[in-house]
């Protein structure tokens, strides 16, 4: 196990996260997720030994963070922030040079072999049209494949991203998670990220922690969804309390939609009620009659008329 | 191709070679090259002036470095080292010296060195106080504020001064301001140069930080930056560069501000290393040359900097908003 939090407890003046263990091997990609302010931007403050922990150990292959110096984590772990400060006058080749910056003990500037692989970074970025750009020209994808890179350049064992997804859309969202995993397979490194994109991320992610109440939850990924059903299902989402659900029989996603435009539109009680699809139309039954619908419309109007 | 590195800066020593050179043999007596060697009747003159060239390349390695520094450390385009109120505490000093102090009778060189003590005492009190206040605000806008603040009431003070000061000492605190006070004697050139070399040791070792701390405060700690200690470096080094300079020659404005931004128009501004090189070497070409057309047009130094610096920072804010 290269990363390990041993019965660790995190926070400020109180606790965020209490007594948690969980491990990570090389090669290995971890979703965190869990609420706003649950203290995941915290646990990765406290893994790069910028705060202290309350109590408990981190140990980062085999050693104990509290005997590192923040130069000599650096050597570890390459970080990549949201909300960065994008400087004025950096172009994307700036950007991905400075991940070179912590393997220069004074002066800095790149010796060839850094230089090649700094150019070989943008090309595997596709950056390549853009290497001579200033930051602020980029578009929201590709500043973030630049920051991406700037940690790739840093060359160490560990990557932690706190939320890269985010302010993406759903291509971009794909190409940076990809990006990662792809990274973490081809050179054996160990991957941490934070996501509200979950659903999205877990197709990426070998391990998921969730943080909720205090406690940390590890595991791999799947296990930790479908052993939380609040977050596993989502059509279970319920706006109103007087709304209770029909049977559907029906595959997920037609399950999923009818449940999300049900849920909306009917503050009341559809126990009463059986749906099921059959290809292409929905059949709605009750004890008393057979009802056929072709599109979520029909079925809206069709209930409001009975009510 | 965009030029190398050493051929632009060959391009720019020789430039302020030629300058330093006309430099030479400005002035209300031509010379000839025996005087500035032999003892012959113009050595005199010979050595004021070599004393000024000196002087001036001292103010052109010092402060636009000065203001290199804390642009980078602020990253913002404008800061320069009036920014942390340096410059006016020093002036407020000396003021106080020539208004209240005025009628002891001193000898006239020892008159100007009281002017020297006096600045560099105010600059390195206002460091002092930034230093112990840096302490308690870890936020580094505060720094803007509060020395923006203290140059205010600096500046409030000094007019109260003016307003009250006899016309002898107003004259001579309005020339110093004006830069006008180029003639150096060797004395005060070694103490400038010393503080001056200590200013550029400090600011040495704060490049490295410097460039960690370009992406914010969260990438510099995760690069290992030592933070409070880069802030630290950057206000010694910074008060040191501008406050001996103030000293000597009033305060020279805008050279901080417009000579680091020309350096980066010229040359990848995300090179730290080759931008603080590039500082000094552009900047004793541009005080050189400020200080050949002091001498031919015979206006002060400081308004010469004042009507090519203002233009130029003008259309920096304007290019900016687009």
């Amino acid at each position: 196990m290269f990363l390990e939090l041993e019965n660790i407890t995190i926070g400020y003046q109180s606790a965020l996260i209490k007594n948690a263990d969980a491990a990570l091997s090389l090669g290995e990609v971890c979703l965190i997720i869990g609420n706003n302010g649950v203290g995941k931007t915290t646990l990765f403050r406290t893994v790069l030994h910028q705060i202290p922990a309350l109590s408990g150990n981190i140990r980062i292959d085999k050693k104990d963070i509290k005997t590192f110096s923040t130069k000599e984590i650096a050597k570890y772990i390459a970080m990549v922030f949201s909300k960065p400060q994008v400087p004025a006058h950096y172009t994307t080749e700036d950007l991905i040079s400075l991940g070179k910056y912590v393997h220069y003990p004074y002066y800095f500037e790149l010796e060839k072999k850094d230089k090649e692989e700094v150019q070989h970074i943008i090309q595997n970025l596709n950056l390549e049209p853009y290497k001579d750009w200033s930051l602020q020209k980029l578009s929201d994808g590709n500043l973030q494949k630049a920051f991406i890179g700037r940690a790739f350049a840093q060359n160490a064992s560990v990557m932690i991203l706190d939320e890269p997804t985010t302010h993406l859309d759903e291509e971009n969202k794909i190409i940076i998670l990809k990006l990662l995993r792809d990274f973490a397979e081809k050179y054996n490194k160990l991957v941490l990220f934070s996501s509200h994109d979950w659903r999205l991320a877990k197709e990426f992610a070998d391990k998921i922690w969730f943080i909720k109440d205090h406690t940390l939850h590890p595991g791999v990924a799947e296990d930790i969804l479908i052993s939380h059903q609040d977050l596993a299902a989502p059509f279970l989402f319920n706006m109103d309390q007087y709304f209770i659900p029909p049977v559907i029989s029906a595959p997920l996603l037609e399950k999923e939609f009818l449940y999300s435009a049900l849920q909306k539109n009917f503050k009341k009680d559809l126990s009463s009620f059986q749906f099921s699809y059959k290809n292409p139309f929905w059949e709605i039954s009750t004890s008393e009659f057979v009802h056929q619908c072709r599109s979520f419309e029909e079925i809206i109007h069709f209930l409001r008329k009975r009510s | 191709m965009k030029p190398g590195f050493k051929p632009l800066c060959a391009a720019i020593v020789i430039l302020a070679v030629i300058t330093i050179m006309v430099n030479l043999n400005v002035g209300f007596i031509s010379l000839s090259l025996s005087d500035f060697f032999s003892d012959s009747g113009h050595s005199q003159i010979a050595q004021i002036r070599m004393n000024r060239i000196l002087v001036m390349a001292l103010a052109g390695i010092s402060i636009p470095t000065s203001g290199f520094l804390l642009q980078e450390y602020f990253q913002n385009p404008l800061a320069g080292p009036s920014v942390l109120g340096i410059t006016s505490v020093a002036s407020l000093s000396v003021a106080f010296y020539i208004f209240f102090f005025h009628d002891f009778a001193l000898p006239e060189f020892l008159q100007n060195g009281f002017i020297s003590i006096a600045a560099v005492t105010g600059s390195i009190l206002m460091m002092l106080v930034l230093i112990s206040f840096s302490n308690t605000f870890q936020d580094k806008s505060f720094l803007i504020i509060f020395g923006f603040l203290v140059s205010a009431l600096a500046g409030a003070v000094v007019a109260l001064l003016q307003l009250y000061a006899d016309n002898q000492s107003l004259k001579n605190y309005i020339l110093w301001s004006y830069g006008a006070n180029q003639q150096v004697s060797n004395y005060q050139l070694i103490i400038l140069s010393v503080i001056v070399f200590i200013g550029l040791m400090v600011s040495f070792r704060t490049i490295k930080p410097l460039i960690g701390n370009t992406l914010g405060i969260q990438y510099a700690q995760s690069f290992g930056v030592n933070l409070t200690q880069l802030k630290y470096l950057i206000i010694i080094s910074s008060s040191l560069l501008s406050a001996s300079v103030t000293a000597f020659l009033g305060p020279v404005l805008f050279i901080g501000i417009v000579v680091p931004h020309f350096c980066r128009m010229i040359w990848n501004p995300a090179q730290l290393w080759h931008q603080w090189i590039l500082n000094m070497l552009l900047g004793i070409f541009i005080m050189e040359l400020f200080s050949v057309i002091s001498e031919l047009i015979q206006l002060p130094l400081n308004v010469i900097t004042s009507l090519f610096g203002i233009p130029v920072i003008l259309l920096m804010l304007i290019k900016s908003r687009r």
